[in-house]
C-alpha cells in the first residue's frame, strides 16, 4: 500500500500552462480591438510564409512597457508593396535593441506556451522567431509609422481551417482562474487553430469599443451548409482602420457573413467573472472571441 | 482493467477529492466572513500609505474607491485597479480645485503629507518621472502595483497556510488514515466495488463547472456588458459520499480500542498507541489533502480513464465529445 501515494502523486501532475496577468492590464484592454505599444524585435522569419501557409511575416520580441511577456507580432499578406516596406524596416530593427511603434490587435492564445509566465517580470530576449508565447500582436496594423491595415482580408491561395474543427475545438477547451487583488493565474492547456473560416450571423449592429474597433455579437455556422450551429453569442472584434470593419459597421441584427476570424481570449468575459468570483479557484469554459480579419457578406 | 490495485487508487483519490472539497467550502466559508481579501488589501494599503489613517480614511472615502467596495460598511474593496487608486490619490493630495496634471501642486501637497515615510517615496517617484505628468501617473501606478503583489504574496501565503491547517484538522478529526482506508479497501472487495461505484459518479460529473460560460451577455445587442454565470453549488457531497466517507473514516473502533484498554489494559489500545498507530497515515492524508480539490479530480478521471480502457467501446464514455448544442461563449 506504501508505494501507492507516489502513483497517485505522479498521476495527478497536471499538463496545464500557466500565464499571471495584472488585473489593471486586463482592464485596460477587455474592451480594446488594440494595443498600442514600444517594440524591440529580437528576431524575424528572413521572408514572410508562403500565402499557402498563411502569409504572415513572423517576428519575436518585447514591448516590456505595455505588455511585459514574451511576445511575437504577426503581419498579414506581407506581400503586399506597403507590407514590404514594413518588412524592410523590420529587418533593419531586427536584433538592434531599436524600438519602434507598433499597433495591432492584442492577441492572447495558448497556442505556445510556456509552463509559467508572469506578465512584467523581466521579458528575456527573443532566441529565435517563435519562443514560448501567450501574446501577439496579430495581426500588425501600424509598424514604425507604415500604415498596414490594409493587410487585413483574406488570404489568396491559404485555406485556413474548417470552422467545424475550429469552433469545435474553442468549444471544448477550459481554463482555471484565481485571481488575487492585483493578479489573475489562468491555467489552460495548449490550443491552436489560429486561422478559421466560418459564417456568422450577427445579433445586433456592432458597438464602438474604447479604440475605435467595434464588437459584435454573433452566432456561427459551418461555412460549407451555413446551417449547422456551432457556437452561440461569440463575441466578434474588428478592427479599426480596417476593411472588415468598414463592412461590418453596416450590419445589423440578421445580417450573414462568412468570415476568417483569429481566436483570442474574451478579456470582458474574464473581467466581468474574477469580479464575482474574488478569490475562488474556478475552472469554466475557455471564454473566447474571433478577432475578424477577413469579411465578405452573404447575399 | 479490473485490477484491484487500481480499484484501491481509485478509492484512495476518491476519499482525498471528498476530503478536499469539505477543506474548500470550510475555507471559503472562513474567507468569506473574515472578509480576508479586503483585510489583506487594507494592510497593504496601509504600508503603501506609511500608516498615514487619516489619508487612508480620505481614499476609501473617494467616489472612485467607494463604488468598488461591496457596501458602504465594507472595510475597503477587495480589488482596487492600479489607475483608480492613483487617480483618487492625485486628487486628495493634489487639493481641491487643481488638475491631476499639474506636478507642482502634487509637490505642495506632498510636501504637507504628515507620514514621512510617504512624503519621501512620493517625492522620490516624482523625481524619477521628471515633472511629466503622464509619466508620474505611470510611476504611481507602478509603485501601487508593486504594493499589490506584496499583498498577493502575502494572501497566497495565508490562504495556503489556512488550507494545510485545515486539512489537518479535518484528517484528524474525521480520522482518516490513508494506510487503515487503502487496507480496508484492499481486504473488503464489497467495499471497494461501492467506493468505485461512486468515485464513477463523481468522475463523470467532475468539474460540472467546465462545462459552463464563464458570462453570458443577456442583451445580444451588447457586446461589452457581460453577466458572470454563477457556479452552482455542485461541490457539496451527495448522501450516498457521506455515507462511504464514514465507512473508511471515523473514530468508532478506536473508541471501543480505548474503551477496552480503560478497562482491561491487556486488551485494547492506549491513546498513545492510537495515534502512533495513525499518526503517518493523517499525515500522508493531510499532505494530499492540502494538494486540493482538482488535483484529486484530475487524479481520480485519470485512474478511471485507465480503468476504461479495458472495456467495450460502448461501455466508455467520451469526454472530449462536445455536447450537441452550442454554448455561450
Amino acid at each position: 500500500m506504501r508505494v501507492l501515494l507516489p502513483i497517485l502523486l505522479f498521476a495527478g501532475i497536471a499538463s496545464a500552462e500557466t500565464l499571471i496577468l495584472k488585473r489593471a492590464w486586463v482592464e485596460n484592454f477587455k474592451d480594446r480591438a488594440t494595443i498600442d505599444a514600444t517594440f524591440f524585435i529580437d528576431h524575424a522569419h528572413k521572408s514572410a510564409n508562403t500565402p499557402a501557409d498563411d502569409g504572415d511575416m513572423h517576428v519575436a520580441g518585447r514591448a516590456p512597457k505595455e505588455v511585459g511577456l514574451p511576445m511575437v507580432a504577426e503581419l498579414m499578406n506581407a506581400a503586399g508593396t506597403i507590407e514590404k516596406q514594413a518588412v524592410t524596416l523590420i529587418h533593419a530593427n531586427e536584433g538592434k535593441n531599436t524600438s519602434a511603434q507598433i499597433t495591432g490587435a492584442w492577441r492572447l492564445w495558448f497556442e505556445h506556451p510556456a509552463a509559467m509566465q508572469r506578465q512584467f517580470d523581466v521579458v528575456p530576449v527573443a532566441s529565435n522567431t517563435n519562443p514560448d508565447h501567450s501574446f501577439e500582436i496579430h495581426p500588425i496594423l501600424k509598424y514604425g509609422g507604415f500604415d498596414v491595415a490594409g493587410s487585413v482580408g483574406f488570404v489568396d491561395g491559404f485555406p485556413a481551417h474548417d470552422a467545424k474543427a475550429s469552433f469545435g475545438s474553442y468549444e471544448r477547451m477550459t481554463i482555471t482562474m484565481k485571481a488575487t487583488a492585483s493578479a489573475v493565474t489562468m491555467d489552460a492547456k495548449k490550443s491552436g487553430f489560429n486561422y478559421a473560416v466560418y459564417r456568422m450571423k450577427l445579433l445586433g449592429a456592432p458597438k464602438k469599443l474604447n479604440d475605435g474597433g467595434l464588437a459584435v455579437l454573433a452566432d456561427v455556422f459551418d461555412k460549407s451548409d451555413g446551417e449547422t450551429a456551432l457556437a452561440s453569442k461569440v463575441r466578434m472584434i474588428f478592427l479599426p482602420g480596417t476593411g472588415p470593419a468598414k463592412m461590418a459597421s453596416t450590419g445589423d441584427d440578421g445580417s450573414e457573413y462568412d468570415a476568417m476570424g483569429i481566436p483570442r481570449v474574451n478579456l470582458n468575459a474574464i473581467s466581468a467573472f474574477i469580479k464575482a468570483a474574488g478569490s475562488t479557484q474556478t475552472t469554466r469554459k475557455l471564454p473566447y472571441e474571433m478577432i475578424v480579419v477577413a469579411l465578405k457578406e452573404v447575399k | 482493467m479490473n485490477l484491484p490495485v487500481l480499484d484501491v487508487a481509485i478509492g484512495i483519490s476518491f476519499v482525498f477529492l471528498l476530503l478536499s472539497l469539505i477543506c474548500t467550502t470550510v475555507n471559503e466559508m472562513i474567507a468569506g466572513v473574515l472578509k480576508t481579501r479586503a483585510s489583506f488589501l487594507d494592510k497593504g494599503i496601509t504600508r503603501l500609505l506609511g500608516g498615514n489613517d487619516e489619508l487612508k480614511k480620505l481614499l476609501y472615502k473617494h467616489p472612485l474607491i467607494q463604488s468598488l467596495a461591496s457596501s458602504d460598511t465594507a472595510i475597503c474593496p477587495s480589488y482596487i485597479p492600479a489607475n483608480k487608486f492613483v487617480a483618487a490619490l492625485l486628487d486628495i493630495v493634489s487639493g481641491d480645485g487643481n488638475a491631476h496634471n499639474d506636478v507642482a501642486a502634487l509637490r505642495a501637497g506632498i510636501s504637507k503629507l504628515p507620514s514621512e515615510h510617504l512624503r519621501v517615496t512620493l517625492t522620490t517617484l516624482l523625481d524619477r518621472a521628471q515633472n511629466d505628468a503622464a509619466e508620474v501617473r505611470h510611476e504611481l501606478e507602478k509603485w501601487f502595483n508593486e504594493g499589490m503583489d506584496r499583498v498577493s504574496g502575502w494572501y497566497k501565503k495565508n490562504t495556503q497556510i489556512k488550507s494545510i491547517v485545515l486539512a489537518v484538522v479535518v484528517t484528524v478529526v474525521l480520522n482518516a488514515d490513508t494506510f487503515h482506508m487503502a487496507s480496508l479497501l484492499w481486504t473488503t472487495p464489497t467495499l471497494r466495488a461501492a467506493v468505485v461505484e461512486q468515485a464513477k459518479a463523481r468522475a463523470e460529473k467532475a468539474r460540472p463547472e467546465e462545462n459552463l460560460p464563464v458570462v453570458e451577455y443577456p442583451d445580444p445587442t451588447q457586446p461589452t456588458e457581460s453577466k458572470p454565470v454563477n457556479v452552482p453549488n455542485d461541490q457539496a457531497l451527495t448522501a450516498d459520499e457521506k455515507a462511504q466517507l464514514a465507512e473508511l473514516t471515523g473514530w468508532t473502533s478506536d473508541w471501543k480500542s480505548l474503551d477496552d484498554y480503560q478497562k482491561n489494559p491487556k486488551s485494547g489500545k492506549s491513546l498513545a498507541e492510537i495515534i502512533g498507530n495513525h499518526l503517518l497515515g493523517w499525515i500522508i492524508t493531510a499532505i494530499a489533502v492540502s494538494l486540493g480539490a482538482p488535483f484529486w479530480f484530475d487524479t481520480l478521471n485519470r485512474f478511471m480513464n485507465i480503468r476504461n480502457a479495458g472495456r467495450s467501446p460502448e461501455e466508455k464514455r467520451d469526454k472530449s465529445t462536445p455536447g450537441p448544442a452550442p454554448v455561450t461563449a
